[in-house]
């Protein structure tokens, strides 16, 4: 008959390996999205977003679908509180969403775009494009209210309403105050304003506003388990307690092991 | 006696927390660094549009292309005042650069966004970058000294004094090969 000893080794080695092949898929898991937390910029797991249908489900993220904005002859501008869209094309605009700056006025100027928010005004080519961002000290005054065109003498000057009066400006950069004569030549001044976005807009403002999430947030969330909503962190504690339970039979084993072997 | 020969070896779980606060910091506004370079004589803004040529060099040196086609810059008693944002790692970082005679002149964190890495702030690195020039390849011809846990904003820091540079560099034609 064994003794107590050999018995204990048996059930502890026994349940080594059982545990170990039960955890084995969560260790793996964990140790690949770990290393690949650890090189988030290498991989650009924080620029890669990801859009899928099922997974914004999950994250309960719904496409926020603006259904008015600025159209122009040659293209549309639309933004929701998270992105702004002109042509299809994702705008660059920093200190989205944190500030949540709301446009005030977008108007095509000559080859570009203007947009408008309270207290920045952005210059874009129709492909999305930079051009300029002007903030708040080099502008005339702020808050920005409306956005306009002055076609005048072969040359358009681009307008902002103002609560200190009409500005105009031939580059975005040096701004004169509108005199009486530009203002009364109300054919010549253009102000931007909101518009039903044509039904012909719809695929393309259905890609460009599908919410979307980095990858290194899903890898993350799953990393940590909150994934799997408020079970998950629970489930990697258990997973954690495996791997606990896996370290001391180890060294119980390895212990026992080295007491068993003969001298030489 | 039986001599027991135990190793123990030791598991160290490192666990990671991440945080999302982010602090954004002004330390400057764009104006004040402008009075304080130009002694309350600021000059009218020049311009200097980033043309093909000047956007694949300046894309050599901040590893993306350029943020705007017009770049603003303040010039006056030879020297020129540049404010540029690049992305830390999430973030961007506002610094204004000021350059004399195609050395870096001046160095001014202006604003703050992410959540550590802000010592790119202070005096003790951002004096690193006085004096030094830009060589032929676009690099700096001094070495910055990095600061731990903030690599990521160091090299934002190092593109942007880069690129105020070779924008310098632009706006004296005559001086460019």
């Amino acid at each position: 008959m064994k003794s107590l000893r050999s018995r204990i080794m048996h059930f502890v080695r026994h349940w080594h390996a059982r545990i170990g092949a039960l955890a084995a898929l969560f260790f793996l898991f964990l140790s690949v999205s770990g290393i690949a937390l650890n090189h988030t910029d290498a991989l650009h797991l924080a620029k890669t977003p990801v859009q899928t249908g099922w997974l914004m489900h999950w994250y309960g993220l719904k496409p926020a679908i603006p259904t008015h904005g600025y159209v122009f002859k040659d293209g549309y501008f639309a933004a929701s509180d998270e992105q702004w869209v002109l042509n299809g094309h994702e705008l660059q605009v920093q200190e989205l969403p944190a500030n949540k700056q709301t446009p005030v006025g977008a108007i095509a100027w000559g080859d570009m775009r203007a947009i408008a928010s309270e207290d920045q005004l952005y210059l874009y080519l129709a492909n999305g494009q930079q051009v300029d961002r002007i903030s708040a000290p080099m502008l005339p005054n702020t808050p920005i209210k409306m956005l306009g065109i002055l076609n005048s003498d072969a040359m358009q000057k681009l307008v902002l309403k103002t609560a200190q009066g009409d500005f105009a400006s031939e580059d975005g950069l040096a701004w004169q105050p509108l005199s009486e004569k530009e203002l009364s030549a109300k054919n010549g001044l253009v102000w931007a304003s909101v518009q039903a976005l044509p039904e012909s807009l719809a695929s393309s403002l259905s890609k460009s506003f599908s919410p979307s999430l980095p990858l290194e947030r899903i890898v993350l969330d799953l990393h940590s388990g909150r994934f799997f909503g408020s079970y998950g962190p629970l489930l990697m504690d258990a997973v954690a307690l495996l791997l606990m339970i896996l370290s001391l039979s180890g060294v119980w084993i390895y212990i026992r092991s080295v007491r068993r072997r003969p001298k030489r | 006696m039986i001599k027991k020969r135990v190793t123990i070896g030791l598991f160290l779980l490192v666990a990671v927390a991440v945080s999302n606060v982010q602090a954004v910091e002004q330390y400057l506004k764009p104006e004040q660094f402008l009075t304080e370079v130009f002694a309350n004589n600021v000059p009218k803004p020049e311009v200097l549009w980033v043309t093909k040529d000047i956007a694949k060099q300046a894309e050599k040196i901040l590893g993306h292309a350029p943020n705007q086609l017009r770049q603003r810059y303040w010039s006056s008693n030879g020297k020129s005042a540049w404010i540029f944002d690049e992305i830390g790692k999430e973030e961007p970082i506002t610094a204004g650069f000021v350059v004399s005679d195609g050395k870096i002149l001046q160095v001014r964190v202006l604003t703050y966004r992410e959540s550590r890495g802000g010592e790119v702030r202070y005096p003790a690195f951002i004096k690193q970058y006085q004096g030094v020039e830009l060589q032929s390849d676009l690099h700096l011809n001094n070495n910055i000294d990095g600061i731990s846990g903030a690599t990521l904003s160091v090299n934002a820091m190092n593109r942007m004094a880069r690129l105020a540079l070779y924008f310098d560099r632009m706006t004296h034609p005559e001086k460019t090969d």
